[in-house]
Parts: structure tokens; C-alpha cells; sequence
């Protein structure tokens, strides 16, 4: 499905909104952002949804424009952090969660690191992603791995809202990751509010999102990719204009470093150090936080 | 003796208590709260470079006073009078690099070079051209003193604690001496003093005719990006 | 990597002791959840030495979930669970031998002479080592790890300090440098000699402090030890920027 043709913004227009952004109004309490539109919250979730839905089959491409092919390394080294397996000798295999996770690939690439790394082929995976078309992609991608073959299913598909995650349990999982995926959230202090109910004491947060760079130099030449290339990209690998425009308006949107991790705090979670790592000048950023 | 275990940040959870606010507290009751580490990075950049300052500032007068004090009699009491602050200044600032446990510059021996050379070669330009120098330099470390103390006013601002109960005492509920911590009272007074002895110097200086070396202009300025660099220099390394 | 190495330098050093906001010059954090994690590991290494098997241990002691092992691995330090660990002891054994010299009952106090104070603090910190002292050269050898050597030049210098200043040090110009950087050599030195030593009660250790320590008060032993630190600070530049290279 296609975005209506009425939000259809042309390039030079989104500069404009960019560039004055700064000083614009604040949403009022029943709206949100979508990309740089205000809209109301309800409908929020909807137009993310026609985005995903849309870019479904092309997911991949799509992120390897919009990061030059880097969100592999990010997602290897985000894998590699996190190290997560259940050490040979330990109590019990872990519980995982992978929200907005539709494609699969972070949850293969965990379940794929705790067997190598630590030889556990007892720990569980859920993926779990609002997207009806994301997750089928993943399925799909599932039903040709070794996990399908495995007797006793260890990985399921959930359809759910992580704003609510209403199938899952309070107290259930060991390490709940989201990459790329928790910007589009309507509200992300509630999304963040789920983790923290849903994860065991001792449970692992951890995010990866595209963040803002803070050197000025090199966020000038990544705004400026960004907002003229991408979206033409996106025209042209998938002929799908406005669903790359909302992604890379999505981007600027999201909360600062420091102000994302108050918000994990806020949800409960103990944050170490600093809290955050810088990938690649701060394209992308690595947020951690412990349920004590 | 100085350390124990707290966690400021549960504490900074906790509400000021409407009983704290009535009670008169005295200086033993008091915890003062944890230092950024900006603002523990600042104070170790003061007490370094204001201790290298000293230290010049104690060698240009030394030098000056070699090559003035038997050949302009009548400058010896006045050199002699500027030197001994200094020396005070010096010394006040040798005992807190010490005893706060900050690193001295490792650039010393320039320092050192540097400032007996500035003071005798001013000197022995002619006495005016020794005062227009005694200018550019208080006049550099006046301003820097300034700058320092509005930092340490307006940037020092951390939570005071009730000793025994860990509660957050409001500041308004104290007496203005007991709002911050006896080392940056003091640290503070100690630089407004020498400040304002830095200017009285300066004053003299003027007084003894600085402002007929020639070229005056060419000379202040020259001492002052000298001093600036040093300045910037010493906070560092 | 290479220019955190060279960003570090002088700026990382311990900096202003403020004595009157005691919270500002903690060495450890006991408060912070992978402190804790960290000293209880620190239990295990006489049995498994400095290996990543401590904190395994000690997260099921602590009845952890397996997961938490991330708030180590994610360590935005980007050091191996094994060095973190081994940072986690040293630094531990600073905070140690500074509640040592606030002890009011601490020997130290009786002694007046600088450099038998300073010989009676780094016996005092060799002597924490006696219960790990089989395992103690493979946490030292991380620290040599070209790589981790900029970290372990700053620990060390951070102990050279600490032993400096308790033992009474008041120099207040070049000569600062050159104190702690002896003292540091002479703390490297005996602890590796410690190491090998046999005899009973280390007494071949602690003679080998004394006699180092008294070296140091002829000054000629300072110069020609600035002149070894940078020598090894030259090899260790060099390794690091071979490593570099080699990595490709």
C-alpha cells in the first residue's frame, strides 16, 4: 500500500521544515510525529505501519542506503556487546525478546553468537513486531534456517504492539533488544515502561538506533545525504518516495543521546557509565539499561 | 579519615524536610555534596596554572629587584614591598598544589627561564619599560583572577547533606558562610586577596611611570599574548 | 583506538582532591552495580585466576540471570571482561592502602621518614597480593598487552601518586614527576620480583623494596629512571603502532 498522495512533500519543502524546525510549535498532548507532520496519535501507528508495509521486501536495501551498508557492522558489533548466551555450567537457559524485529536478522544473529560463542542450544527467542508484513517476511526468511528444523521449536512469531506487548508476561524474558526500531514508536516512554515489565531482574535492555551526529561538519554532510539522497534512492530502488522521507524525518525526530537514556532511566532501568556508544561519528548509537 | 561511602544520587532522590529547614545548623552537621568531574577538572587547572603564575610572577619581581634595586634606590622599598606578596602568593598556592594533590606544571623549568629572563630584560630596557611590564603582566593575571572567581560563584553550586541523616538541607535554611564548602570559601578568598594585591601592584607600577617606556603600546601588548599563552599552556600541561 | 592513547596522557591522571565533598574522590563506586558485580568476582581469582570463570562464578553466587554478564561485555571502556577484572583489583587495592593510611591504628603513622614511609606503603600494597600471588602474572600480563598499556601507565601512575603523596611527598616542580615516576618503577619492579620470590614471608621481596626505595634518594637513581620510563614508554608507543599496523 501506498501513502496517500496528499502527503507526498516535495524534496525542497522538507529543507524548509528542516532548517526551521528548531523554534517550531510542540505537539499538543494528543498528537505525535510522524516524520515532521504532526498528527494525531491514533493515526501515528497506522502510517507507520503503511511505511513498513511497504518496504517490507526491500527492508535491507533500504537500510544499507540509508547507512551506506554499515547497519551490518553496527548489528555485528551490537551482537558482539551484548555477548548474551547461557554460559556453559549456568542455571538456565535465557529468554529473548526482539522487538520490532521483523526481518529476523538480530534475533538469528543472537541465537546464532550463544551457539557459538557458548554452545547453548537451549536459550528461546521471541520476535515480536507490530508488522504483519515485517514479520511475515521473517518467517518466511525462518522456515529456511536451522532453527525450523530443530525438534522442539525454540524461536515464535508474535504480532504485537511494543507499546503494549500484551501476550507477553511480566517477569518472562532475559534480554530484550530492539535495533532500528524503537523511533517509530507513537510513545517510546511507554514502549520503554514494557521492557522494563516484561524483563526478569537481571534483564538486559539494549537498543541500536540511528542517532544525531555531534560532530557539525560531518551532520551537515550526513543531513544532506540524508534528506536529498535517500528519499531519491528510495525512489528509485523502490519506487517508494515518502516511505524513505519518513524514515530519514524520523531520525531528526527521535530523542537526543542524553535525553534517551533519561527516558530509560525514567522506565526503571539502571544505566551504566555513560550509558551509550557512538557507532561510526554517532550515525548510530548503542543504548544499554539493567532491570535491578 | 576523608572517605566513606555515599551514594549522592539516592540521596539527591530524597525531599528537603520541612524539620531540617527550621533547625540551625553548624559546619560539623554538613556533608557537602559530590564535585562534577568538570568541576573537579577546573579546580585542578586553577591550582596549576595560578601556582605557575606565582612562581613568575615571584621570579620577574626577583630579577627586576637584581638589576633596579642598587641602581634606583628610592625603588628598592617598593620593589622589595611587591616581591614579598608574591612571594606569599607563591607559596600560599605551593601548599594547595601539595595538599590538594594536584600535579604541578610539568612545564616548570620553562617557566622559570622564561620569567627571569621577562624580568630582567624589561629591566634592563630602562626602569619605565620593568613598570610596563609589571603592567601587561598584573593586568593578564588580574583579568584571569576575575575570570576564575565568577566560575568558582556561579559554577560550584552542589547539594549540602545532613551528616548523620543523609537528608538534603536547603540552602536558604543556612547562613550565607556555610553555603559552601571551607575549601572553596577559602580557595575563593584567597584569590580575591592576591587579585586585589595584583591590582595595587599594577596601580604602582603605573604610579612609577610605565607609561613613559617606549614604545609602552608595542611592549604591554607583546607581554600579554606572552602571558596569555602561558597561561594557556600551564592549565594543560 | 590509537587516538584515545594519545588523547589520554596527562589529562586522565587523578586530579584536585576535594576533601571536603568526600563523594568526588571514591576510587570504586561500591554503590554501582558492576562494582559489585566485579568485587565479588574478585573472590574467585585465587581458584580460577584473572578469567572470565570469576564473574561466572559470581553471578550465579549473586543469583543473576546470565544476561546481566551484558552491563561488562557492552562496557563502553571496550575492555575484555579478563582486563576489567584486573583494573577492577587494582583499583580496589588503591582504595585498600588508602583506608590503610586513614586508619588511625595504621603502623604507618609512626613512621617520620619519607622514604621509609614510602617503603612501608608499597610493602603494605605488595602484601594484598599474597592471596592471589600464583595467579597474579596472568593479570599482569594483560596489563602488557600493547593495546591496554596507555590504561595500565595510568594505574600505575595513579598507585606511584598515592604512595608519593601519603608518604609525605611535598615537591613542587619538576621533581614531582620525577618521585612518582620512580616509585612507580620501583613498584613494578618489586611486584615482579615478588612473583618469583620463594622465601618465606616474601622477606627477599620487602628487602628488595627497601633497598630500591633508598636508591631513589640519591637523585642520580631518579634521572636514570625518567630515562627508563621513556624508554618504555617508547617501546610501548612502538608495539602499539605495530599492532596497528598488523592489524590491517
Amino acid at each position: 500500500m501506498r501513502l496517500a498522495a496528499s502527503r507526498i512533500r516535495p524534496l525542497t519543502r522538507a529543507f524548509v521544515r528542516f532548517n526551521s524546525s528548531s523554534g517550531g510549535n510542540p505537539p499538543r498532548d494528543s498528537t505525535t510525529h510522524f516524520g515532521y507532520k504532526t498528527v494525531e496519535e491514533t493515526e501515528k501507528e497506522k502510517l507507520v505501519g503503511d511505511v513498513f508495509s511497504s518496504v517490507a521486501s526491500s527492508y535491507d536495501i533500504m537500510n544499507d542506503v540509508m547507512s551506506f551498508g554499515i547497519h551490518r557492522l553496527w548489528k555485528s558489533h551490537f551482537l558482539n556487546r551484548l555477548d548474551a548466551g547461557m554460559r556453559p555450567g549456568s542455571g538456565r537457559p535465557l529468554d529473548f525478546l526482539d522487538v520490532a524485529g521483523g526481518t529476523g536478522d538480530i534475533a538469528f544473529g543472537l541465537l546464532e553468537h550463544a551457539e557459538k560463542r557458548f554452545n547453548d542450544f537451549q536459550s528461546t527467542m521471541t520476535v515480536a513486531d507490530i508488522n504483519p508484513d515485517m514479520l511475515k517476511e521473517g518467517e518466511k526468511r525462518y522456515q529456511d534456517t536451522k532453527w525450523a528444523k530443530e525438534a522442539d521449536p525454540r524461536v515464535s512469531f508474535l504480532v504485537q504492539n511494543g507499546e503494549t506487548l500484551d501476550k507477553i508476561a511480566d517477569n518472562s524474558k532475559d534480554v530484550y533488544t530492539i535495533a532500528f526500531g524503537i523511533r517509530n514508536f507513537t510513545n517510546i516512554q511507554k514502549g520503554l515502561e514494557q521492557a522494563y515489565r516484561v524483563l526478569r531482574p537481571g534483564g538486559i535492555f539494549a537498543c541500536l538506533e540511528f542517532s544525531q551526529v555531534e560532530n557539525q561538519l560531518l551532520d551537515y554532510v550526513y543531513q544532506t545525504y540524508s534528506f536529498s539522497l535517500i528519499p531519491l534512492a528510495g525512489q528509485l530502488i523502490a519506487d517508494d518516495r515518502e516511505s524513505y522521507q519518513y524514515l530519514v524525518e524520523s531520525i531528526r525526530r527521535f530523542p537526543k543521546k542524553e535525553e534517551f537514556k533519561g527516558m530509560i532511566e525514567k522506565a526503571g532501568f539502571y544505566v551504566p557509565e555513560k550509558g551509550y556508544e557512538d557507532l561510526t561519528f554517532g550515525v548510530a548509537t548503542i543504548h544499554i539499561g539493567v532491570k535491578l | 579519615m576523608f572517605k566513606r561511602p555515599l551514594s549522592s544520587s539516592s540521596r539527591a532522590l530524597q525531599q528537603v524536610s520541612k524539620a531540617s529547614q527550621s533547625k540551625k545548623f553548624n559546619l560539623s552537621d554538613l556533608e557537602f555534596g559530590k564535585l562534577s568531574k568538570a568541576q573537579i577538572a577546573y579546580l585542578d587547572r586553577v591550582i596549576r596554572v595560578d601556582q605557575s603564575g606565582e612562581l613568575g610572577a615571584n621570579l620577574i619581581y626577583n630579577a627586576q629587584y637584581v638589576v633596579l634595586a642598587n641602581r634606583y634606590p628610592h625603588l628598592k622599598p617598593v620593589l622589595q614591598h611587591m616581591w614579598d606578596q608574591e612571594l606569599h602568593h607563591y607559596s600560599t598556592f605551593n601548599d594547595l598544589q601539595v595538599r590538594r594533590r594536584v600535579r604541578p606544571s610539568l612545564l616548570t623549568p620553562l617557566w622559570k627561564v622564561g620569567a627571569v629572563g621577562l624580568g630582567a630584560v624589561t629591566a634592563l630596557i630602562s626602569k619605565e619599560a620593568a613598570m610596563a611590564c609589571t603592567v601587561a603582566v598584573e593586568t593578564v593575571i588580574g583579568n584571569h583572577y576575575n575570570e576564575q572567581l565568577r566560575v568558582l560563584m556561579n559554577q560550584y553550586d552542589v547539594p549540602i547533606y545532613e551528616k548523620n541523616t543523609g537528608e538534603v538541607i536547603s540552602k536558604e535554611s543556612l547562613e550565607m558562610t556555610l553555603r559552601t564548602s571551607p575549601e572553596l570559601r577559602q580557595l575563593k578568598e584567597f584569590i580575591k586577596e592576591f587579585r586585589d594585591e595584583e591590582l595595587e601592584h599594577l596601580e604602582t607600577a603605573i604610579e612609577h611611570d610605565a607609561k613613559k617606556a617606549v614604545p609602552y603600546m608595542l611592549l604591554t601588548e607583546t607581554i600579554k599574548l606572552l602571558c596569555h599563552g602561558a597561561i594557556y599552556t600551564a592549565e594543560r600541561v | 583506538m590509537s587516538n584515545r592513547f594519545w588523547s589520554r596522557g596527562l589529562q586522565s591522571v587523578r586530579r584536585y582532591h576535594a576533601y571536603d565533598h568526600p563523594a568526588s574522590n571514591l576510587i570504586v563506586d561500591p554503590t554501582k552495580l558492576e562494582n559489585k558485580l566485579l568485587t565479588k568476582s574478585l573472590e574467585y581469582i585465587p581458584q580460577f585466576g584473572f578469567s572470565d570463570q570469576c564473574i561466572s562464578e559470581a553471578i550465579k553466587q549473586m543469583q543473576y540471570p546470565d544476561s546481566i554478564r551484558s552491563i561488562l561485555t557492552a562496557s563502553f571502556s571496550g575492555h575484555s571482561t579478563e582486563l576489567q577484572l584486573m583494573v577492577h583489583w587494582l583499583k580496589t587495592q588503591r582504595q585498600a592502602l588508602d583506608s590503610e593510611v586513614n586508619s588511625p591504628d595504621s603502623q604507618l603513622h609512626s613512621i617520620t621518614d619519607e622514604y621509609e614511609r614510602a617503603s612501608f606503603l608499597i610493602n603494605k600494597r605488595l602484601s594484598y597480593n599474597i592471596p592471589i600471588i600464583d595467579k597474579l602474572s596472568g593479570g599482569i600480563s594483560q596489563l602488557l598487552v600493547p593495546y591496554n598499556m596507555s590504561f595500565s601507565l595510568e594505574e600505575l601512575y595513579n598507585l606511584g601518586d598515592d604512595i608519593a603523596f601519603h608518604a609525605g611527598d611535598a615537591s613542587i616542580d619538576f621533581a614531582w614527576y620525577a618521585k612518582r615516576l620512580s616509585l612507580s618503577m620501583v613498584y613494578v619492579s618489586s611486584e615482579l620480583y615478588m612473583v618469583q620470590d620463594k622465601s618465606a614471608d616474601f622477606v627477599n621481596t620487602k628487602k628488595f623494596v627497601e633497598d630500591k626505595v633508598k636508591n631513589i634518594d640519591h637523585l642520580g637513581e631518579a634521572y636514570e629512571n625518567i630515562e627508563q620510563w621513556a624508554f618504555f614508554n617508547a617501546i610501548s608507543a612502538f608495539n602499539l603502532v605495530k599492532s596497528q599496523v598488523s592489524r590491517g
